[in-house]
Formats: C-alpha cells, structure tokens, sequence
C-alpha cells in the first residue's frame, strides 16, 4: 500500500514517497530524490505526502524520465538510501544530462518542460529549455514554427513588415 | 482540412505539447536564444510576436527590450556580464572569431565597437590594435601605430549616426609609458600627454598631433574619463583637439567620467565644494566651452550612506545614450545601480562582478549594421 510504502524507511534513514502519474503508475524514491522537486518539496513540509503525490498533469513515460533525472542529481543526500548507488561523480552526471538532453525531440522534449515547470525542478528546466532554444538557433520562422508546429496567423503584410523591421536578422 | 492536418492527424499530437507551453514558458525558452533567432522568432505568430514585444518580458528579454541600450559590462579585459545577472554572457568575452592572440585585452568600447589590443604570438611584445563589432563578428586590424610595444591609454571614437562604417582611434602618447611588462625606459618619467595619435579608418593611417593644451594633462587612470575625454566625444570634435574646453572647468578634480548622451557630452564628479555628492554637468555647446550645471543628488540618497569616495567606494560606468540616466557600480555590494535624472529614482539593476580594483566596465550596447570600413 502506497501509505504503508510512505512510511518505509531504508537502511540508509530516507523516507520513500510513492509518485502517482496521469496514467496510475507509480513510482517509489526516496524524499531527498522528490524533494528536487519543489513542488514536492513543500508538500513533504507540509506533511501531505502520506497517501502518495498525484501528478495529473504528467504522464507515466515522462515521469519516469522525471525520476531518472531526480535519482541522478540527487547527489550525496540520497546516496545513502538503497535505492541509489554510489553518489555519481560531476562527469557521470554531465555526462548523463547531456546524453538525455540530446535524445530529446519533439513532443517529448515539450513534455518535459512542462512537468519540470509543473514540478518546479529548476536545473531540468533550465536544460531543457536551453535545449530547445539551441533547436532554435539559425533556423527560419518557418522551421521554427515547425518545430513548435504553430499555425502562421500573419496576414503576408503584417510578416512582410516585421521582417523589414528587422531586416538584419533575416540576412543569409 | 489543412488546419486539422496539422493540428493533430498527421503528427498525432492532440494538441501539440509545444502549445501547452503557457507564456512564461514561452519567454523562458525565448531568453536563452541568439538575439538574431529572438528577432526572427517574432515573426512565428501573432502569439509570439505579443509575447516578446510585451513590456513586462523587457527584464527577461533586455536584448529585445533594451534595443539602443546597453546589455551589459566588459570589465577586467575579458570579463562580461549581462545587465540582467543572468543567462550566458551577452558576448562572449573572449571574443572566438578573431585571430590568435598571445593576450587579448578589450581596451574600450563605443556604441557597439570594441577596441582591443592583441599581443602577437610572434612577438608577444608588441599588439596590434583589432576594431571589433561582436554583434556582427566584423573586425578590423589596424596598421601600427609605432607605440605598439608600449601599453597607452587608448580611446575609441565611432557614431553610428555619423558614419555607419568608419571610426577613429585615438593613442595619447605618455611621457615614460611602461611596455607589456610594466618597465618604463627611464626613471624621471611623469607620464604627462606628449601629443596624441589618431587613426582614421576614412585615411588608414596614423596621423600625429601634439599636446594642444598650454598645460602639461595626465591621465590619471583608465577610471578617469575625464582626462581622455576622447571617448566618443572625441569624434564630434572636428578638429581632433580635445579642446581644453572639455576638462578647463573641472581641472584639478580628482575623479570624473565623461560620456556622451543625446547629443551631448556629459560630466559626472563629485565636487571638492559639495562632498558627498554627485553632480552633473552638460556641455551643450562645444563651442561656447560652457559647462552647464544640471543636476545634483546626494550620496545618501543613492547608496543610503554618506561617506564615500566618487570613483574609489563607487564608480559611474556609463550613462545612458538616450535618456536622463547614469549607471553606477557600488563594487562593495557589487551591484549596479542605475540613477534616473529626472525621477530621482535610484534602481539596483543586478549584481556585477569586479572589485575595488577594477579600474573600469565598459558598456556595451549591440550594433547590427554594415561591415566596418575594411572589415573582414
């Protein structure tokens, strides 16, 4: 039971936390890899972790990625806990971001800014924002709507305008 | 049938995750883009376009927001801080698409160009003066000067307003400058301006004038704009000879920056009458070399303490080139500050590195024009 599972507590002291996705699954770690999350974080302060946290707004696939990156990144606090190995070295963990980072595409990639948003893990965000932004780099406001897939609401004029605005911009 | 094509059938994204992406998302990603991509990124949709041209995202977006303005500080020859504390450096300092230098200084900047010395590898006494546009990655190398194994105060004059592509560079030739390694040819040196050499990229040539003014003028430091006055003053004097005019009033002064705003040179010091405070000073019109008093503000109302000294407990780094504003840097708090005229409302903008010992921050404010007069 995810209540009884709360209250477990490892050979290393850490208390497990059951996180609850859209899709029912669940996922046990311990309170020093959830309290990464923000989010989490306050809600372990304020004691309502104890029949699991519900995330209705991210999916099983992602929160398991959510997770990998949490157990990564939790650093010494959590190497104690059973659930984790070895505390991992700075190369590892770079090594490991970037190797996550790169695999990202669309919508995976837009998924996953909107749970590290949602869960408030600022260093995920700020990956995966960076990594979009890099997507963005010398494309066109044609390709970048494609990689958004936003629809184009100019009218020709109003783009034409913009686009001499900045002319400079548009150059090669 | 398009719409709903692209929408959700051909990709199967119901909707697609991207435009869940609530607003301040959107800008969160957007503030870590190349300026080229934000401005680019403006014509994606009406959405997008809302979003960045909103003015509460002029924080998060200062290069989109700031536009004629500075986005942040060189300071230390090769540091570089943004004016919002944040994100990757604006610039990168070191500056990766220019030729190999033993050492490469950024000696001073001027309204989107840099100057800068690069100490060669052959010879890595002696530099060669590089004119630099980091927006556009243009850059240009000048012919030596005949100081170039001798670390002089140089100034850089460009107005975009003026020439788009050409600019000056002025060397003031010191009595006993000391080469790359601090030594100096004699003992009995003073370091007063023997004359000036001025490179016009119209001419690419090094032109000589001789100190014009009927007394012997030091530059004390590189925080001392005062003395230079050449900065980008120095191209709307016609005449190249920085006239007395610029510094008679306020000889003897310790400390002082000039800087050039809306037309006009302004003056900033503190007073040996008024101590404690910070006053302002315009010259309207260089002909008349009147120096027009315009404004004075205590030091209790910009730092909420007293006893400071201008130029050593706190510098002015810059004043804005449009509007009524100056830019100071407390470096105990390293924090800058920015002072609005006109309000009187004093804004601590965001932490900068540097310390008491940082002689100067140069601000920079991006250029995105045609190539540089021989540019490369």
């Amino acid at each position: 039971m995810a209540a009884a599972a709360a209250e477990a507590t490892t050979d290393g002291g850490g208390k497990m936390i059951i996180l609850i996705s859209a899709d029912g699954k669940r996922f046990e770690v311990t309170e020093a890899v959830a309290s990464q999350s923000q989010l989490i974080s306050n809600m372990i302060e304020d004691d309502c972790t104890e029949n699991g946290v519900r995330l209705p707004n991210v999916d099983g696939d992602i929160l398991t990625m959510v997770v990998d990156y949490c157990n990564m990144h939790a650093g010494d606090a959590a190497a104690a806990g059973d659930t984790m190995k070895a505390s991992s070295t700075e190369e590892e963990l770079k090594k490991f971001d970037a190797e996550l980072v790169q695999a990202l595409e669309n919508p995976v990639l837009f998924k996953l800014i909107l749970a590290a948003n949602f869960l408030n893990i600022k260093s995920l965000l700020d990956m995966t924002c960076q990594r979009v932004a890099d997507m963005m780099s010398g494309k066109t406001p044609e390709q970048m709507r494609e990689t958004f897939s936003i629809e184009n609401d100019f009218t020709p004029e109003e783009e034409a305008a913009i686009r001499q605005e900045n002319a400079w911009a548009f150059d090669d | 049938m398009a719409e709903a094509d692209s929408r959700d059938g051909r990709r199967g994204w119901i909707p697609a995750p991207a435009e869940k992406l609530t607003d301040d998302l959107l800008v969160e990603i957007l503030s870590r883009v190349p300026y080229k991509s934000l401005c680019r990124s403006k014509c994606v949709s009406t959405r997008w376009r809302r979003v960045i041209s909103h003015p509460d995202q002029r924080r998060r977006l200062p290069r989109y927001h700031l536009g004629n303005d500075i986005v942040g500080y060189f300071y230390k020859s090769n540091t570089f801080t943004n004016v919002t504390g944040e994100g990757r450096p604006f610039v990168d300092p070191s500056l990766p698409f220019l030729p190999k230098c033993e050492f490469l200084n950024v000696v001073d900047s001027c309204n989107g160009l840099l100057l800068c010395r690069c100490w060669r590898l052959a010879d890595p006494r002696r530099f060669d003066y590089l004119v630099v546009n980091p927006a556009t990655e243009h850059w240009v190398i000048l012919p030596d000067s005949g100081w170039s194994d001798k670390v002089q105060t140089a100034r850089l004059g460009f107005d975009p307003t003026v020439s788009s592509s050409h600019f000056h560079v002025f060397e003031f030739v010191e009595d006993g400058a000391a080469d790359v390694n601090g030594n100096v040819d004699r003992d009995d040196y003073d370091g007063h301006v023997k004359g000036v050499e001025i490179y016009s990229s119209v001419t690419g040539e090094w032109s000589h004038k001789d100190n014009g003014w009927n007394w012997e003028i030091r530059l004390r430091d590189e925080s001392n704009r005062c003395g230079g006055s050449g900065r980008c003053g120095g191209e709307y004097l016609e005449d190249h000879s920085y006239a007395s005019s610029l510094v008679e009033p306020f000889n003897g002064i310790g400390e002082g920056f000039i800087g050039l705003s809306q037309g006009s040179l302004y003056f900033v010091n503190s007073d040996h009458d008024k101590p404690y405070k910070v006053s302002v000073w315009v010259l309207e019109d260089y002909s008349s070399e009147q120096w027009i008093w315009k404004h004075t503000v205590s030091h209790l109302h910009l730092f909420q303490t007293k006893r400071l000294f201008f130029g050593h407990d706190y510098k002015v780094v810059s004043i804005h080139p449009e509007r009524n504003n100056i830019f100071l840097v407390w470096p105990h708090s390293k924090m800058l500050m920015s002072y609005e005229l006109d309000s009187r409302e004093v804004h601590f903008i965001c932490g900068i590195g540097g310390c008491e010992w940082v002689m100067y921050y140069l601000p920079y404010v991006p250029l995105y024009l045609e190539s540089l007069a021989d540019g490369h």
